[in-house]
């Protein structure tokens, strides 16, 4: 993983290492992995994107231009992690894109409530995840237009 | 005799005789009027004492020259003929209430007689028939004891009260509902027979009720009414008042039913409702957390069992991608099993889960117009290319009450079985109708397809059971469990018929949109 206070384009946060091996192969594909980070839990996440605590050093450095986050974390989950960034002047509106197993209603309603962008189910089989996690990086990284701070 | 003789003291100074005056009053009188002699033969008789008598004229004075005939007709204070001959030698004037005629037939009447006797010796007699009065008096007293009968023989208690509020009849229910006797009660207050505590208000209302005259306001409206027992015990009532006046005399007659076994009755249904709604809250909230366990299940499920499978499913990819040249056509195929096994598994559980929400969630009963559902589920389960394969043919289909998502699914199911059983032909054709029958509307799909074997139709519906091998048709069992969990719920019945080869018919009802 990389630890030098350079920008990057993706954070990921996803405490499954099998998802995360397999999104890191999946981004890679697209050669998007070289713009990745992945942090494991949602503290780390806050963290990173606050440059706080553990990231104090990133307090500088621009932001990612998309956050994959999974809703299940340990410490913090996905949820609260969205509204801490969402209360904060200087991730409010940092694109959020919630990647998570579950598909069950209250989480989609609450993520949309929070100020989530887009809310992405993770396919069970690996070639739909392939296709959503690189079409999820090709589009926050090579379509969307970024937001100008 | 001369009938001046009998005026004697009457003096007349209008034109009119003393004469034509006794000749008026004699026969225009309503009652007999008779003249005997001093032997008591009948020297005169008008109309109406000759048919009291029932001879005419002619023949009531022909026969004074036999046996007086008015003598023996007569029974005065009981004395007749001989006897009453003899009183009558006594010379008084007198009036007798009760005496008889004898009619000519034989049967005696009742008259009242007055009698007196005249300056020659002769008698003058007045004789009123009181046959009427007695047959009235008769009428009244059959009636009166009708009346007593039934007031004194009636269920409820009746008690009357004039107009200073005072008891003026008490029948036997009361006396049994009261305790006291009827000759203890008359002339008592009302207010004797209640608690204290409601004197004051029954006084008003006696007296608003007097005022109004309304009759036969019921006493419900006055709220509770409580009875007070000689021995001081008190009692519920149900009262009916009414108010009658008869000869300037106004009285008020309570009819009262006691009511303790009532309201002892109503309070014991309170009572029984209450506990019932207490379990239906109990219950509610019982199965509101076991509804709340299964929803944290089925999201744990939602999460925890599809990370292993994409686990599963990628890693073999990986192996299958990186590791190509290590791997040989059985080593590829193993790949592959394992890869679809994981798939299947991932529909297992969403079809689990669809399964498990369908019971959780709410129902919202809506009218659903079926055609326009019908359609887009279709549409969303086909492309244009394969419709163009399809012979879809939905007739108009009647409205039904339901959850518009659940029975989205339902056709979701039934649709997509009737596609899948029906793909190996070479033309699918599918049909559609509906129709209401009473409250209920039925539904059917009909395909061409496969079909199944009728004698294992009652395992159709089963969680996971299958009538065809995975190697015929995909599936997971639990589309047509689905479909009967969601009809269930509304109600409705679900069934199917097939023969193999010969494609399936699937029936389902709803309940109609108006509930009558």
């Amino acid at each position: 993983m990389m630890s030098q206070p350079n920008p990057v384009d993706i954070l990921i946060v996803e405490d499954n290492p099998r998802d995360a091996e397999l999104t890191m192969r999946a981004l890679r594909k697209r050669n998007l992995v070289n713009q990745v980070y992945l942090v494991e839990d949602g503290v780390e996440a806050l963290d990173f994107l606050l440059g706080q605590g553990r990231h104090a050093d990133r307090q500088g450095v621009d932001l990612p231009k998309v956050v994959l986050l999974d809703i299940k974390l340990p410490k913090l989950n996905g949820l609260e992690v969205l509204q801490a960034l969402r209360a904060h002047e200087r991730t409010k509106a940092l694109p959020v894109v919630m990647v998570t197993s579950s598909a069950e209603d209250p989480d989609v309603k609450a993520a949309y409530d929070l100020g989530a962008n887009s809310y992405v189910v993770k396919p069970v089989d690996f070639d739909g995840f392939v296709e959503a996690m690189s079409a999820l990086g090709f589009y926050w990284l090579m379509v969307n237009q970024p937001n100008k701070k | 005799m001369k009938p001046e003789q009998l005026n004697e003291s009457l003096t007349l100074s209008s034109s009119v005789t003393s004469d034509e005056l006794f000749q008026a009053v004699f026969e225009e009188a309503s009652d007999g009027i008779f003249i005997t002699d001093v032997q008591g033969r009948c020297l005169e008789a008008n109309q109406p004492a000759c048919h009291m008598l029932g001879y005419t004229r002619e023949a009531l004075l022909s026969l004074a020259e036999q046996e007086p005939p008015l003598l023996a007709a007569l029974s005065v204070n009981g004395l007749t003929g001989p006897q009453l001959a003899e009183m009558l030698a006594g010379q008084q004037a007198f009036t007798s209430p009760v005496s008889q005629l004898r009619h000519r037939e034989g049967h005696w009447q009742p008259v009242e007689i007055k009698s007196r006797p005249l300056a020659n010796g002769g008698r003058l007699w007045l004789v009123r028939d009181l046959r009427e009065q007695s047959e009235a008096k008769a009428a009244l007293a059959a009636s009166q004891a009708r009346l007593t009968g039934i007031i004194e023989s009636a269920m409820d208690a009746i008690i009357s009260v004039d107009e200073n509020v005072r008891v003026v009849l008490f029948n036997a229910a009361a006396e049994k509902m009261f305790g006291y006797t009827a000759a203890e009660a008359l002339g008592q207050p009302l207010d004797r027979f209640m608690p204290e505590r409601f004197r004051m208000k029954h006084q008003e209302h006696i007296h608003a009720f007097g005022q109004t005259g309304v009759t036969n306001r019921t006493m419900g409206s006055l709220g509770e009414v409580i009875g007070r027992r000689a021995d001081n015990t008190e009692f519920p009532i149900e009262a009916s008042i009414s108010q009658v006046e008869t000869g300037g005399v106004r009285i008020y007659t309570a009819i009262l039913r006691e009511i303790t076994e009532r309201k002892q009755a109503e309070a014991d249904i309170r009572r029984l409702n209450e506990e019932l709604e207490q379990r239906v809250i109990e219950r509610t909230a019982q199965l509101a957390a076991a509804n709340k366990e299964l929803e944290a299940f089925a999201y744990s499920v939602s999460h925890d069992l599809r990370a292993p499978l994409r686990a599963i499913d990628g890693y073999t990819r990986i192996l299958q991608e990186d590791y190509e040249s290590f791997l040989d056509t059985e080593g590829r195929r193993v790949c592959a099993v394992v890869r679809d096994e994981a798939k299947r598994m991932g529909q297992l559980i969403d079809d689990l889960l669809t399964f498990s929400r369908l019971n959780r969630v709410q129902m919202e009963l809506n009218p659903v117009n079926m055609n326009r559902l019908v359609d887009t589920v279709f549409e969303s389960l086909t492309t244009p290319q394969e419709r163009e394969r399809l012979d879809l043919q939905v007739a108009p289909l009647p409205q039904a009450m339901g959850d518009p998502a659940l029975l989205r699914q339902v056709w979701l199911n039934l649709l997509a079985n009737a596609l899948k059983f029906s793909s190996k032909r070479p033309r699918t054709i599918i049909e559609i109708n509906g129709e209401q029958e009473g409250h209920e509307v039925l539904y059917w799909i009909r395909d061409n397809g496969a079909g199944f074997d009728m004698r294992y139709a009652d395992k159709l519906f089963g969680v996971f059971q299958r009538l065809h091998s995975e190697r015929e048709f995909e599936g997971t069992g639990v589309g047509l469990a689905i479909i009967q969990r969601v009809i269930h719920r509304h109600g409705g019945r679900v069934w199917a018929e097939s023969e193999p080869d010969q494609g399936a018919t699937f029936y389902f009802t709803l309940p109609h949109t108006e509930k009558e």
